[in-house]
């Protein structure tokens, strides 16, 4: 694969995809240079002029997707597929000599089947407004992820997302009732519209979470649920992290599970208390948010509030998660207000977020590990639980570091938290990703997650999905160099 | 690097900077993102883009080929939760700075010639004024406002007892050329404008688009959107219509236009009984026909229209109270009228009354 690509290449692509747009200059180009990876926003940040795609296209059609694959395919250029540019590891990172391939104009919701209750959409399509289009006709899609304002449910699939509300709504993989991918030589492998089958192996999860390496998401169909007539928010305060492990645990083994269940450890529940200048108590914050219809909604919250009490928590009332709720997004919105050059907290702040996962056997050690590793590089690690399943759950860490203006040293502190907290993530049994992908930052502890036979396989798959190599190189620390030969 | 002085205020450039770190947040908002699917009309771009022309990163010239795909709508700024962001704003700000370094685009030098020669920046004739001895209201008529619909607004406003005196800008009112960047020019303009606005008393605007050039020009009036008066009158009795209008939609126009408040339109029309309810998620909109987009990019703004129409596909015209968004639809196939043409077939005058 060359890597530069050839200008005079371009020509032809615009002749197979008329209506694809096409960018050449820098000052078109630089919009794609980075997602939200924060170690490309480091380096961005430091002044480094980062590296740009040699062409961004735009299609505005799923045969223009198609065309621009199979013309890819045979002139052996690789294609970076790029949503809103909002993944934050780095799995949208242009690649020298490839044309990054831009989803957004592939924006049309298409149909809202009421009776099957499903959706049918193009990547391009941004959560939010999905939301309010499904809202607006008496459904939800359920996906709430904190970033839902800004990125496109095809990101979102790449990555397998899963939001707020996932304890009841599933992650947005397990929302998927059809899936249509451009395949490397550019067919286009479309999984017909199913509630559940057993017609061979479900081939859309070879896509889901696949970051655009094997092939790249152009519609899908989702499973809808009726709007929640109300939602009952609590919080609680248990003594401390294991004892409020315990009693979430309880709760998903009553058979009712609120749709929300956070639970924040002494460092995050200081936080919350402390931003809104009231008295910190001592022990972990609870907040669980209960949904569905009214009575059915008032009778998880009950049986959820005799649960946890009945364990020594403190009920709080509805306060704490009615704030939550009102303030869910706050943080995504502040990130610019600590990140930017002279932030709240000065220059060169190193900040980030890494969610792992594990079973209800694994998280207490989980959790121990991987704020100890985090804490040897950074200056600040908070945590909370916040997607939780009948065998475990997922850790969400914040991790921060002040660095007085010093570029290298964020990025070296940075380089060393993720490495060290992703090996104390996979030492104590955990998975090194829960919901934000692989991309190009956690690539080396994928490999060590899914072991020699696991990363064969992977490479299997994309031998026959992409057989060229040429989507997404990189991502999922599939290199090109490394393919099999078969 | 330039080695030309950009004219961008440090208020202006910060928040730039602060944007160009923000994840995108209201990414969810911008019609024009919505409608075209583009990365420059993404609203962190344009943060990126001002912040990387004010220090160098991006020519005025790059700069000015990435400050085009904003319509002004305002929407981004009703998602923000960040004080004192607002990108419009900065969109302007950019535009001016490439503008006063002689970078802008051609199409902001064809505006600014088409008022200098008594045209709109579209390039269309004005209507002509109205005097009135002693005028209760005053219509300001914008630049997009035909003979025939300044001519409908005051039979509407004469049938509820108003007198009326219409003030029509020598091409332009200064929004449109302050929106492309043209700040001396607009400012020339506003003051033209101003010469001839009351000091004081109800001005009614004919197109909201005006609204902020006209309360800067007449500070101490009241600026209305003709429509809310018509709303008034419609509410209080004094102007009855006689039958109600067809079955419509309603393009309730942006925050730019409006504000949060919004228009009164609805209601008139609610009261006829004509009104298709649209919900929420779709009630405001952009047209892609306001302030300089459609000068600058004209295939973003039909694509802007064509998605507002298919938001508001259904039976019946769609009905609006910006001349601008009426004319937009019509452009691009729609069967659309301004509200106030609406309003004034159900009158029972005669039309050739109004001098």
């Amino acid at each position: 694969m060359p890597t530069t690509l050839d200008p005079t290449l371009l020509d032809g692509l615009q002749l197979v995809a008329p209506g694809a747009r096409i960018a050449t200059a820098r000052s078109e180009t630089s919009d794609h240079a980075h997602d939200w990876w924060p170690r490309m926003l480091l380096r961005r940040r430091a002044g480094e002029e980062l590296p740009v795609p040699d062409a961004v296209v735009s299609p505005a059609s799923t045969d223009e997707v198609a065309a621009i694959v199979r013309w890819a395919y045979e002139h052996d250029v690789a294609i970076v597929p790029f949503g809103a540019g909002t993944g934050v590891c780095g799995g949208a990172t242009p690649v020298a000599g490839a044309i990054t391939l831009d989803l957004k104009r592939l924006n049309r919701i298409l149909d809202v089947d009421e009776v099957s209750g499903t959706v049918t959409l193009e990547p391009g399509v941004i959560a939010q407004v999905l939301e309010d289009h499904v809202a607006a006709r008496g459904w939800t899609v359920g996906h709430f992820p904190s970033s839902i304002h800004c990125s496109t449910v095809g990101g979102f699939l790449a990555i397998r997302s899963a939001g707020q509300a996932s304890n009841v709504h599933g992650k947005l993989e397990d929302r998927v009732v059809g899936l249509t991918v451009v395949l490397g030589d550019g067919r286009v492998f479309e999984r017909r519209v199913i509630p559940q089958s057993s017609s061979g192996p479900d081939l859309t999860r070879l896509f889901l979470g696949g970051e655009g390496t094997t092939g790249i998401i152009v519609g899908a169909t989702l499973r809808l649920d009726p709007r929640p007539e109300t939602t009952v928010d609590n919080g609680y305060l248990v003594p401390d992290l294991q004892s409020g492990l315990d009693a979430v645990r309880a709760i998903v083994r009553t058979g009712v599970m609120p749709a929300i269940v956070r639970l924040y450890d002494e460092t995050d529940t200081a936080l919350v208390f402390g931003g809104q200048g009231m008295e910190v108590p001592q022990g972990c914050l609870l907040i669980t948010g209960c949904e569905g219809r009214e009575d059915v909604a008032r009778f998880t919250h009950d049986l959820v509030r005799d649960t946890v009490t009945g364990m020594g928590a403190t009920d709080l009332g509805p306060g704490p998660g009615e704030h939550w709720r009102a303030h869910r997004h706050d943080v995504s919105y502040r990130f610019a207000e600590y990140f930017k050059p002279g932030g709240t907290f000065g220059d060169a702040l190193t900040l980030d977020t890494m969610e792992v996962a594990g079973t209800w056997a694994v998280l207490p050690q989980l959790y121990a590990r991987v704020r100890e590793a985090l804490s040897e590089h950074v200056d600040l690690v908070l945590a909370h639980v916040s997607h939780v399943y009948a065998t475990g759950g997922s850790i969400y860490f914040t991790l921060g570091a002040m660095n007085d203006g010093d570029e290298e040293q964020a990025l070296r502190r940075y380089d060393a938290a993720w490495a060290a907290g992703q090996q104390a993530a996979l030492d104590a049994g955990g998975t090194c990703s829960h919901h934000h992908g692989i991309g190009l930052l956690r690539a080396p502890w994928l490999a060590q997650e899914l072991g020699e036979v696991g990363m064969d396989l992977l490479r299997g798959i994309k031998d026959i999905t992409d057989p060229s190599w040429l989507l997404n190189p990189g991502k999922l620390g599939l290199e090109r160099d490394d393919r099999t030969t078969r | 690097m330039t080695d030309r002085m950009l004219p961008l205020a440090q208020d202006v450039v910060d928040h730039a900077v602060h944007g160009s770190y923000c994840p995108k947040m209201c990414n969810h908002t911008c019609p024009v993102l919505r409608a075209t699917g583009r990365s420059d009309a993404v609203p962190w771009s344009f943060h990126r883009t001002v912040a990387d022309l004010a220090d160098g990163r991006l020519t005025p010239d790059e700069a000015a080929g990435r400050l085009v795909a904003c319509t002004g709508c305002d929407a981004c700024a009703g998602g923000c939760h960040v004080e004192g962001q607002d990108v419009p704003a900065q969109v302007r700000a950019g535009r001016a700075a490439v503008h006063a370094v002689g970078a802008s685009l051609p199409a902001v030098a064809d505006a600014v010639a088409a008022v200098e020669q008594g045209r709109s920046p579209y390039g269309g004739t004005p209507a002509r004024g109205l005097r009135a001895a002693a005028p209760t209201i005053t219509v300001l008529a914008g630049c997009r406002d035909d003979e025939l619909l300044v001519t409908d607004a005051v039979r509407l406003l004469g049938a509820a007892g108003e007198s009326v005196a219409v003030v029509v800008p020598a091409g332009c009112c200064g929004g449109v050329l302050r929106d492309l960047g043209a700040v001396d020019e607009a400012d020339e303009a506003r003051a033209s404008v101003a010469s001839q606005l009351p000091a004081s008393g109800r001005i009614a605007l004919l197109d909201p688009h005006c609204r902020a050039e006209t309360e800067a020009s007449a500070p101490d009036a009241q600026v209305v959107d003709l429509i809310s008066v018509l709303a008034d009158h419609v509410e209080s009795g004094a102007l009855s219509l006689d039958g109600a209008p067809e079955v419509v939609r309603w393009h309730e126009p942006c925050l730019l236009v409006d504000g949060p408040a919004g228009n009164r339109g609805p209601s008139v029309l609610a009261g006829a009984g004509s009104l298709v309810e649209l919900p929420g998620e779709v009630h405001r909109g952009c047209s892609g026909g306001g302030m300089g987009m459609e000068l600058l990019d004209e295939t973003a703004a039909e694509e802007v229209a064509q998605r507002r129409r298919a938001q508001l596909a259904g039976p019946g015209p769609i009905v609006t109270g910006c001349a601008g968004a009426a004319r937009r639809f019509a452009a691009s196939g729609a069967e659309a009228h301004h509200l106030v043409t609406l309003l004034a077939d159900l009158l029972d005058d005669d039309p050739e009354s109004v001098a």
